[in-house]
């Protein structure tokens, strides 16, 4: 048990100390990559738990972003609050707003409520786009500077702030996991009537389930708008909805590690591949092809299992 | 008497799978039998409140309980097993037995997500319970193992401490012996044995004869969704209508 824990620690502590100086030693372009893939990853993380974990099929995530990504920029700009306190509160509000629309589509299973999940995503890029006296239409909206002591943040701050976020975003999600809530979650994927039969609320831990949704995507959502300065409608489209189902599925449905892998890889995924020109999109659907033709359960899901298998077959 | 149904009625559109089932349940082991599609399934999922009934009352412990949420009749003491297993086939033996205990979980949502050291002591106390369980039945060597990955023997078994580690006072068993080879069936006698002295009662539905006389107090017999004999093994064995609609006169003369 403890060598386990210090052959753990041997390939942590490197990782960690890699995170922490990379600003120092990567340039600005790198950096700005690992944001943008960081942010992809509190997107995997968040609609992994409904997904992944509780086995609701939820193509709404677009509302839950750009929610989070609006409220606060509106936050900011019409009522002057400090990105600080507009970033909880925009959260917060994503999470009451996700519970509100649970009411009438957890009525709702299976194909019919990948059907009512998918209008919520439709409806909510309509209303950025129309609403022009709030979210500024097709235009767009600027959001404010995150300004400190009268200094203005830049990536370096945005790198940080963002990767100790999503440390915790993570910790928190692997803790869900584990907890009686989690493992009610997933009962309730695995069985509903034997979920029920065993005492679980299952309408209770669904809610749940979209609400913590709301909450990790709504985070990604105003960090998102914080750090890009710039919102609009094209950034909330059907394509990043559909972008971020497949984050989870290429890194392994219900695995926490395999969102943190999909969620990066898709992001990052079209920068690669710029070398390929006009093919880019090409070869990015051909990857995913491949990927899930020959890894179902997702990348970090059969790698980790392959590992594991490899180091059983070592051991013995 | 702990449990009883009175007048359980049930219709699908035009068909009556239920005709004003009536019976009482005492402590000890009482089997529900009866041809395929007589209604004992329904008539489960009725009692359990997993399906609605068109009329009659449901009574546990002299309180009316078919008003209640399916989910809270657990907390209240009833546990039940399915016709084919259904197990959280994706969640280890152990996880499965833990998900069991769900109703007696004293923390919130909030003190498990934060770890608190109450929900850190519940969860440690919970999961030896657990273990303690599955070692009182042999399968604890199968405690990490995914219960989807067991043959479907163990996987009854599995299903059966799942029920038990809710600490029921009435268990609801359907067909627990389907697809279990004769060592199995064996073990499963002695649980239920085993149950039975722990003053827990049991309704059993259950095709196996064998199993049925020769644990069960009290059979009761339905047909075609209507109760048409109730009394002890013996007589039951005996009744010319049951062996007529059910048990053949093959049975009856094996028997005498």
């Amino acid at each position: 048990m403890q060598k386990i824990r210090l052959i753990k620690l041997a390939f942590v502590l490197p990782v960690a100390f890699l995170f922490l100086s990379f600003p120092l030693w990567a340039g600005q372009y790198p950096v700005h990559l690992a944001i943008w893939a960081s942010l992809g990853c509190f997107l995997a993380l968040g609609t992994n738990i409904t997904f992944g974990y509780c086995g609701q099929i939820n193509f709404g995530v677009i509302f839950m972003y750009a929610l989070g990504a609006y409220s606060s920029a509106i936050l900011q700009l019409r009522l002057g609050i400090h990105f600080f306190l507009a970033l909880p509160l925009a959260c917060l509000l994503t999470t009451v707003a996700t519970a509100i629309v649970c009411i009438p589509l957890l009525r709702l299973r299976g194909h019919n409520l990948a059907l009512g999940t998918f209008s919520l995503a439709l409806v909510t890029y309509t209303v950025i786009g129309m609403w022009r006296n709030v979210t500024g239409g097709s235009d767009g909206m600027f959001v404010p500077a995150t300004v400190i002591f009268q200094h203005e943040m830049g990536d370096t701050f945005y790198y940080y702030f963002i990767l100790s976020l999503l440390v915790l975003a993570f910790i928190g999600c692997e803790r869900l996991v584990s907890s009686s809530a989690g493992r009610a979650m997933m009962a309730i994927r695995e069985d509903e009537v034997a979920a029920v039969a065993f005492g679980i609320n299952v309408t209770r831990y669904r809610r749940l389930a979209f609400m913590l949704n709301g909450l990790l995507v709504g985070l990604g959502g105003v960090l998102f708008g914080q750090w890009n300065e710039f919102l609009a409608p094209s950034y909330f489209d059907l394509w990043m909805n559909i972008l971020i189902v497949v984050m989870i599925v290429f890194g392994g449905l219900g695995s926490n590690r395999g969102s943190i892998v999909g969620g990066a890889t898709i992001m990052l995924l079209p920068e690669a591949l710029a070398v390929f020109e006009v093919w880019h999109v090409l070869v990015y659907g051909a990857i995913l092809l491949l990927t899930l033709g020959f890894m179902p359960k997702g990348l970090y899901v059969t790698l980790a299992s392959l590992t594991r298998r490899l180091r059983g077959d070592i051991l013995h | 008497m702990i449990f009883s149904i009175n007048n359980i009625s049930k219709n699908f559109g035009g068909l009556q799978a239920l005709n004003n089932v009536t019976f009482e349940v005492e402590k000890g082991i009482t089997a529900l039998i009866g041809p395929n599609g007589a209604g004992k399934s329904v008539l489960l999922n009725i009692i359990t409140l997993l399906e609605k009934k068109t009329s009659g009352s449901i009574v546990f412990e002299d309180q009316r309980i078919d008003d209640l949420h399916p989910y809270e009749l657990i907390s209240r003491g009833v546990a039940r097993t399915f016709q084919i297993c259904r197990l959280f086939r994706a969640l280890t033996v152990l996880e499965n037995l833990v998900v069991g205990m769900h109703s007696t979980i004293q923390t919130n949502i909030y003190q498990s997500l934060l770890r608190t050291r109450p929900a850190r002591v519940e969860e440690r106390e919970n999961r030896e319970f657990a273990l303690q369980i599955l070692d009182s039945v042999n399968l604890v060597d199968y405690a990490d193992k995914q219960a989807g990955e067991l043959p479907g023997g163990l996987q009854r078994l599995v299903e059966l401490a799942r029920a038990l580690v809710s600490k029921p006072k009435i268990l609801f068993l359907d067909e627990p012996a389907a697809g279990l080879n004769p060592q199995e069936t064996r073990l499963l006698k002695d649980m239920l044995n085993s149950i039975r002295d722990q003053e827990v009662a049991i309704l059993l539905v259950e095709h196996d004869m064998q199993l049925v006389m020769g644990i069960a107090e009290k059979v009761i017999v339905l047909n075609y969704g209507v109760k048409i004999a109730e009394g002890s093994p013996d007589a039951i064995g005996a009744d010319p209508v049951v062996i007529e609609a059910y048990l053949g006169r093959r049975y009856a003369h094996a028997t005498s």
